[in-house]
């Protein structure tokens, strides 16, 4: 076997997958190219690092530690479910109490506009108008 | 006690019963997202959110599902979601690019040689560096299959449970796996010479 197709079949041959033909060929090559047995070592060492990482362990609190922190996670849940109904109520009391301020302060508005046009200075001037509006409206429905 | 039990009881609101489940499985919700994540403490951190996690959906856990390959499962996306989020946290600082089906090759040549600091590492540190920056750029789907094989053990049969696909997919995202592991490491070779 060339050293290419050795090469592209290290790692396979370091985890065993390859058929038993395949494996001999390979082993005998590494026995005898330097280059691919130091390429082989190198590769090998690297991916042992897998095997070392497996003995890290987590933290021997982890349990106590995310225990701790279910009061919190349950008591926010509940809050929220709570909270959730009443804060909507509170929004639209709100919207409400805004809404009629609102009308309230148009409506107000418009009857001081219309306090100010019916002043004193003008007010007989106003009931003339209204007056004579109302006998032609009444003279022209007889 | 078995799984069901446990989680039956969790259910009903048992603290005792859950730190059981967790000292059962946290060992091995740790291995994955340490596989994924590279960092002892990020990978803490998934373990809990992980446990958190059943805990907030545990009436609706449904007791005939096994519990590993749930835990398995949501241990990977999230630790995915780690690297994603420490991602755009350190967009303009050192940390890898993962991105999932890219072709990773120029940034791993990149970033392993040009730093003059890699000829000073010790070089235990630096295997180890370059297993985790090989692992790291690995596309998304060989990247999870081979942490599920490689740190967890897990045959190809659970891998494929757990990832929802057939035995022969897995098979092939394995192999690719390996294939482009060993070209990242053997390229690591060649620059140390």
């Amino acid at each position: 076997m060339e050293c290419k197709n050795v090469n592209k079949k290290l790692i396979f041959y370091i985890d065993d997958k390859l058929p038993l033909d395949e494996t001999l060929e390979i082993q005998k090559h590494l026995n005898e190219c330097e280059q691919c047995n130091a390429k082989y070592e190198f590769l090998k060492q690297i991916l042992s690092q897998i095997e070392a990482d497996r003995d890290i362990r987590p933290n021997d609190f982890i349990a106590t530690r995310i225990l701790a922190k279910l009061p919190a996670t349950e008591k926010k849940y509940k809050l929220k479910k709570v909270l959730s109904p009443v804060l909507i109520a509170i929004f639209m009391f709100f919207a409400i109490i805004l809404g009629k301020l609102t009308a309230d302060f148009y409506y107000t508005n418009e009857l001081k506009n219309q306090v100010e046009y019916v002043s004193k200075d003008n007010f007989d001037q106003y009931v003339i108008e209204e007056l004579d509006y109302t006998s032609y409206y009444y003279v022209e429905n007889q | 006690m078995h799984d069901a039990e446990l989680i039956n009881e969790i259910k009903s609101g048992s603290e005792s019963a859950f730190r059981l489940l967790i000292d059962r499985y946290k060992a091995h919700c740790f291995n994955i997202a340490f596989g994924i994540v590279q960092d002892k403490e990020i990978a803490e951190d998934v373990v809990q959110d992980v446990f958190l996690k059943f805990w907030e959906i545990k009436k609706d856990f449904e007791l005939k599902a096994k519990f590993s390959t749930w835990m398995y499962r949501v241990a990977t996306n999230m630790a995915l979601n780690k690297i994603r989020k420490n991602k755009l946290m350190n967009a303009f600082s050192k940390f890898p690019r993962l991105d999932s089906n890219e072709d990773n090759d120029g940034y791993f040549d990149n970033k392993m040689y040009q730093q003059p600091e890699v000829e000073t590492k010790k070089h235990n540190e630096y295997v180890k560096e370059s297993l985790k920056i090989a692992i790291d750029s690995l596309p998304r789907r060989q990247k999870i299959a081979f942490v599920l094989n490689k740190y967890e053990k897990l045959s190809y049969r659970e891998v494929a449970d757990i990832m929802e696909v057939s035995l022969q997919t897995v098979e092939s995202l394995l192999f690719r796996a390996k294939e482009n592991l060993q070209k990242k490491l053997l390229q690591v070779y060649k620059n140390l010479d």
